[in-house]
């Protein structure tokens, strides 16, 4: 090729085009993306500074954001230690309620726990719940409370529950009209949580007749994991009556 | 003097062609050399946009991370707030039989004798059988109950005697009874004080026995532990029986089951 032809005209086109397309390729290539990046980066920041909610916060890279969100941080501060004293009253009342309505019983070491329970069922409950249920102001007709025999593996799923049932029996009383009303509001002061029936009424004050049941329910303060068993227990034998 | 240029254009084009290439090359450096500048700037910003805005996600995790452990600390409370309110309930549930009785007795007329009382229906319901010794007595009483709206939604009765049972029992003032003619028991205690200070059980002769069923207008909710509750190992059924517990015998009043049942054409003892 000869550039002895090339004329003025030839050049200021060779040149304006390569000026053209050096910035534009540098412009697509090189600015676009950067630009692309900054707008990213002040979306980002503008979500984070929308979803922290502190009001009058700028998005700019010349704020400084961890004071910038220190209300919302204090807020959150806040909340947690509120969570943390409504838990503490919550545990202190359940545990005030706890030591006088529920035996300490403990089932997540289930050797312990059931022989513990065994003792608590065997031993305590019912002379406690039948000596409770003699009431000066009321003739006891009849409080005759019935616990079957516990549980003699202790592997035995009632390790499990969050809360025992029984149903103790039927107390029969006799007086007069206020009496026996207080004598049913009497058991709400016993060491154990009961629920009574609604009652039968029979007869006529002062020799009125009242007869109710009552259902023990027992809160164990730890329970047994379900997979968490004694290997070396063997199936046991129950009490005649009582199932497996 | 004329100055005559016997030079050929040639050279000068020459020159002016250099001229221009070495503009345009200039103008092409420089073109470069600026958006490589302001790229460079330009990255700079973004990085210092994007440091901060790691460093505000930071902080965000951060008040992010409290309010979910403050959420979590209240979750553990539910568990806490469960057994505390069955708990409570259950004491509730044990003084509303009694509260439920006192009212049911204010209610009642003085000279009614109550035989039983017991609650029907899962609690729903009160069957009341009573002894009455006129039926003027039994007018009052009924509605004395039929104004007990806040108590009950409906009061039925049966066991209303017929001739000659009926016979037997009339007051010489038998019959339609002026509205103002009637006492009207206010309600306000006096069943419950005639209850309270012990009213003779024996009616005399000439008293007939009717039924009385109520549906309470707000039943009493039996309290149940959440998850529900391990029955004993008895083999019991988990849950409160709902029914009425049986009187145990009793030397000094009759069973249930030997109570008479009401009904009609039932002749009165002692007629």
């Amino acid at each position: 090729m000869s550039f002895s032809k090339l004329k003025k005209l030839h050049i200021i086109i060779i040149g304006a085009f390569l000026c053209v397309l050096a910035g534009g390729l540098m412009g697509f290539f090189l600015i676009k993306p950067e630009f692309e990046k900054y707008q990213a980066a002040y979306d980002r920041l503008a979500g984070i500074v929308s979803k922290v909610g502190v009001p009058g916060v700028e998005v700019s890279a010349e704020v400084d954001y961890a004071s910038a969100f220190q209300p919302a941080m204090d807020k959150a501060l806040d909340n947690m230690a509120r969570a943390n004293s409504e838990k503490n009253e919550a545990t202190a009342l359940l545990r005030a309620k706890m030591d006088y309505l529920m035996p300490p019983l403990d089932f997540s070491d289930r050797k312990y726990g059931m022989i513990a329970f065994w003792k608590e069922q065997i031993l305590t409950l019912g002379p406690m719940m039948e000596r409770f249920a003699r009431d000066k102001n009321v003739d006891v007709v009849s409080a005759n409370f019935q616990l079957p025999a516990p549980p003699v593996n202790p592997n035995d799923p009632l390790f499990e529950k969050e809360v025992l049932e029984f149903p103790l029996g039927t107390v029969a009383v006799q007086g007069n009209f206020k009496n026996i009303m207080e004598n049913m509001r009497r058991w709400n002061t016993c060491n154990r949580l009961v629920l009574l029936s609604p009652p039968t009424l029979q007869g006529t004050s002062p020799q009125l007749q009242a007869a109710y049941n009552v259902t023990l329910y027992i809160y164990p303060m730890a329970v047994a994991k379900a997979g968490d068993t004694v290997p070396m227990a063997g199936g046991g034998t129950a009490a005649p009556g009582a199932p497996m | 003097m004329i100055k005559i240029n016997l030079l050929p254009k040639s050279i000068y084009e020459k020159k002016a062609l250099i001229n221009t290439a070495i503009v345009f090359g200039v103008l092409f450096v420089a073109i470069v050399a600026g958006c490589l500048t302001f790229t460079m700037m330009k990255r700079q910003q973004v990085a210092a946009l994007e440091a901060k805005g790691t460093e505000a996600a930071g902080v965000q995790a951060q008040i992010d991370q409290t309010n979910a452990d403050a959420e979590k600390i209240r979750g553990e409370i539910g568990p806490i707030q469960q057994k505390l309110k069955f708990i409570a309930d259950v004491h509730l549930y044990n003084a509303a039989w009694p509260a439920l009785c006192e009212q049911i007795a204010k209610w009642t007329y003085e000279k009614v004798h109550y035989t039983s009382l017991q609650f029907t229906n899962g609690g729903q319901g009160v069957s009341i059988q009573m002894e009455v010794k006129t039926l003027d007595d039994l007018g009052r009483y009924l509605i004395n109950m039929y104004s007990a709206t806040d108590l009950f939604t409906s009061v039925s009765i049966s066991g209303l005697p017929g001739y000659p049972a009926q016979a037997a029992n009339q007051a010489p003032d038998m019959g339609a009874m002026p509205a103002g003619a009637m006492e009207m028991p206010s309600g306000g205690g006096a069943g419950l004080q005639a209850i309270e200070a012990g009213v003779v059980s024996k009616p005399s002769a000439g008293w007939f026995t009717v039924q009385v069923d109520c549906v309470l207008k707000n039943p009493i909710p039996t309290p149940a532990p959440a998850g529900g509750a391990a029955g004993a190992p008895t083999g019991a059924a988990p849950g409160v029986a709902a029914a009425a517990p049986p009187m145990p015998p009793s030397g000094a009043m009759e069973a249930p089951g030997s109570m008479p049942a009401p009904g009609g054409g039932r002749p009165v003892p002692g007629m």
